[in-house]
């Protein structure tokens, strides 16, 4: 299903270091038409980023092990890469102020819908 | 002065008793003595003659104050120093009798000097008049008058309360009044003529009290004491005593008064007061509360210890000094707090009372305090006397509480997180059915749940805002303004909020599936009352309009449908009308399980 959007396939990095979430996360990507690549911890994200060009949208959970570590990788991502687009869902509640410019912050449990719905916006 | 010398034979004839002393204090050698003297005395020429004037007539041991001997020897010694005659009050000097008892006796003395060529005292005439029989007959009328007296007072003022007991200077008892009959049971047949020790404890006798009590009475005019007496059946009475002594016109003393008033009960009354009072201070002093108690103007008569810890000041300071100039000087915010803005003031002046308002006191170094005060007022008579003012430190309740939000928030993000491995766990296990809508309704299901939980947690689960939880749960499903939301916003239960949630996750996919929310223009009414009659009730209409032409179902559904018929809380009272124009559904639930307790 994901070949849906044609040829060229759009990548989004999920970022997650719980199994069991990963495997959500990456059924939201393919179920709004996008190819996952994964990355289980900031570090290995980052050295995907560096590594390859492709990647359209990152796709991170919040709630990584070391409490804001996710949200300052979102920032370095919004700093070193500006055009690659935000998705994050989180189970606490952030301050606007401190989300990215463009990024979107969504809730656990997970809202399907809307979780797909950013992911296709991002791709389109 | 020679003349002044009386011949022997006039010496020796006159009626009146005469003793001729030698000019040698302190011995006052007799050197001659008259027989009215001699008669007056009980005594004989012999055995007197040649010896000491106080050798020969001592003090009587069993008088109270045996201050006959001091003053008569003072007397003598002014005639010598002075030359001149020297007169005495009425003094009362009892003598020995010659089978060696003292006899009472009352004496006139005039001592005069008689003086030689060069003016030097040779010797001293000393003449005494025996005025006993007048000083008895005037103390006998007079114990009788201050009997009747007290008769009368103990008539007037309270006649059985009183016990008022004349007795002589030897503690024998002369009257008993009828008071004294009822306070202490004897008659005044029984005790008059005997001894006041009768009515005093026996440690009390042997502890000498009775004879200290004439001494404190002589002393100091009068003696007041309260002790324990005995009553006539032996029982003992807690007894405020006053013992006054009596006087005759000559100002002598010849006996006391004593008045009794039986204050057991008082006793008993102040005692426990003042126990209550030394449990009160005990209570005041070990409560963590800081305690004030104020005058009508706000000055601070008492303040407890943990007053003077909880702000700073040794808590003898505080004392004087006005409440709220002092402690409350200015509001949370920084800014000054004039006291007639402050409504613990106007509470004091008009006597009402608050309880536990919060705000901020100040320590004595500025730094605030959060509190809650409490003003009790003291009103007497219908008048505001002051006012006790409590005033409880808030700052460990604020941290626990905030460390409360800390934890609950922090369960809240666990609980949240779990329910999306919940979410995860069951879409992959669900993964070869083929009917992914029964997954996805089961996601938004669990979706549902947490979103009254969200609500839920901003008030640490003890309530939640009807209305929160209502736009909470329904913009999961669609834009806020296709609802239109009209009721009261009501505090309602843990369990009313996740049931109302679910019942309303249910009903918004239903109309997003077939109802009106299926159409662009669909819209849903939801109103809310509460009713009395017959018992309170909270009454939930879904109203549907601007939708397709309502189909009934055809089944009677699933897990979604039970919920629906479930209603609000499980009460199963749940009317669903499928009209033309659009579902209308009632549901009702008891208030009270609505309702926050």
């Amino acid at each position: 299903m994901a070949q849906s959007q044609g040829p060229r396939l759009t990548y989004v990095l999920v970022v997650e270091d719980d199994p069991i979430l990963m495997m959500s996360l990456v059924d939201f990507v393919e179920q709004a038409g996008c190819e996952a690549v994964e990355a289980t911890s900031v570090t290995e994200a980052l050295q995907i980023l560096e590594n390859r060009a492709d990647i359209r949208t990152v796709f991170a959970d919040l709630d990584m092990r070391g409490s804001t570590i996710g949200m300052q990788m979102a920032m370095t991502i919004r700093d070193r890469w500006p055009p690659i687009e935000l998705l994050m869902v989180s189970s606490q509640p952030w301050d606007a102020a401190r989300i990215p410019e463009r990024g979107v912050v969504l809730g656990k449990p997970f809202d399907r819908r809307r979780i797909e719905a950013v992911i296709r916006k991002f791709a389109a | 002065m020679r003349a002044a010398i009386p011949s022997h034979d006039v010496f020796e004839a006159t009626p009146n008793p005469y003793l001729l002393l030698a000019a040698d204090s302190p011995t006052f050698t007799i050197i001659g003595v008259n027989e009215a003297y001699l008669r007056a005395t009980m005594t004989e020429r012999e055995a007197i003659t040649g010896r000491s004037l106080f050798e020969v007539f001592p003090d009587d041991p069993a008088t109270p104050k045996a201050f006959g001997e001091r003053n008569l020897r003072a007397s003598l010694d002014r005639a010598i120093q002075t030359g001149l005659p020297d007169r005495m009050a009425v003094q009362h000097y009892n003598i020995r009798g010659p089978d060696g008892v003292f006899v009472e006796r009352h004496w006139r003395p005039l001592s005069v000097p008689v003086t030689g060529p060069g003016g030097e005292v040779l010797s001293l005439i000393h003449y005494v008049e025996d005025v006993t029989s007048d000083v008895v007959g005037t103390r006998d009328t007079q114990t009788a008058l201050t009997a009747s007296d007290a008769r009368y007072r103990a008539i007037v003022e309270s006649s059985t309360d009183y016990a008022m007991v004349a007795m002589d200077l030897s503690g024998t008892i002369t009257t008993w009044n009828t008071g004294a009959e009822h306070v202490l049971g004897w008659r005044a047949e029984e005790m008059v003529g005997r001894p006041s020790e009768t009515f005093f404890t026996e440690e009390d006798r042997t502890a000498g009290i009775p004879a200290q009590e004439m001494r404190a009475a002589l002393e100091q005019g009068r003696g007041i004491d309260e002790r324990w007496h005995l009553r006539k059946d032996g029982s003992r009475f807690w007894a405020n005593g006053e013992l006054m002594p009596l006087k005759d016109e000559a100002g002598a003393v010849i006996g006391f008064l004593k008045i009794l008033r039986d204050r057991t009960s008082q006793r008993e009354v102040e005692r426990a007061l003042a126990e209550q009072t030394d449990i009160l201070r005990s209570v005041t002093d070990h409560v963590s509360e800081a305690v004030f108690r104020l005058d009508p103007d706000g000055t601070i008569l008492l303040a407890n210890p943990p007053a003077g810890r909880l702000f700073g000041w040794p808590a003898d300071e505080l004392v004087g000094r006005n409440l709220h100039e002092t402690l409350h000087h200015h509001r949370e915010d920084g800014t000054a707090f004039p006291a007639e803005e402050c409504i613990f003031v106007r509470a004091l002046r008009e006597g009402t009372s608050i309880v536990a308002e919060e705000t901020v006191f100040f320590r004595q170094d500025g730094t605030p305090v959060p509190v809650t005060c409490t003003n009790a007022p003291l009103l007497r008579d219908g008048e505001v006397v002051g006012a006790v003012v409590t005033v409880t430190d808030l700052t460990a309740r604020k941290r626990a509480a905030e460390q409360q939000d800390i934890l609950n928030h922090e369960l809240s993000h666990r609980l949240k997180n779990t329910l999306a491995i919940v979410q995860s766990i069951a879409t992959q296990t669900l993964r070869g059915v083929t009917e992914r809508h029964l997954v996805e309704a089961f996601e938004r299901r669990v979706l549902a749940l947490s979103r009254a939980h969200d609500v839920l947690v901003q008030k640490s689960w003890a309530a939640a805002r009807m209305r929160s939880v209502m736009e909470s749960v329904l913009a999961m499903q669609a834009d806020l303004d296709r609802f239109a939301l009209d009721g009261p916003d009501l505090d309602i239960s843990p369990q009313a909020a996740l049931s109302l949630s679910l019942l309303l996750h249910e009903m918004a996919t239903n109309a997003l599936k077939y109802g009106s929310l299926s159409a662009g223009a669909g819209k849903v009414r939801i109103s809310w009352r509460t009713e009395t009659d017959p018992s309170p009730t909270l009454v939930l209409d879904w109203a549907e309009t601007d939708g397709p032409p309502v189909v009934p179902p055809s089944t009677r559904g699933g897990f979604g449908s039970k919920l629906i018929r479930m209603g609000l809380l499980g009460t199963r009272v749940a009317a669903l009308d499928y009209a033309p124009v659009g579902l209308r559904a009632e549901f009702r639930a008891p208030l009270a399980e609505v309702l926050v307790h």
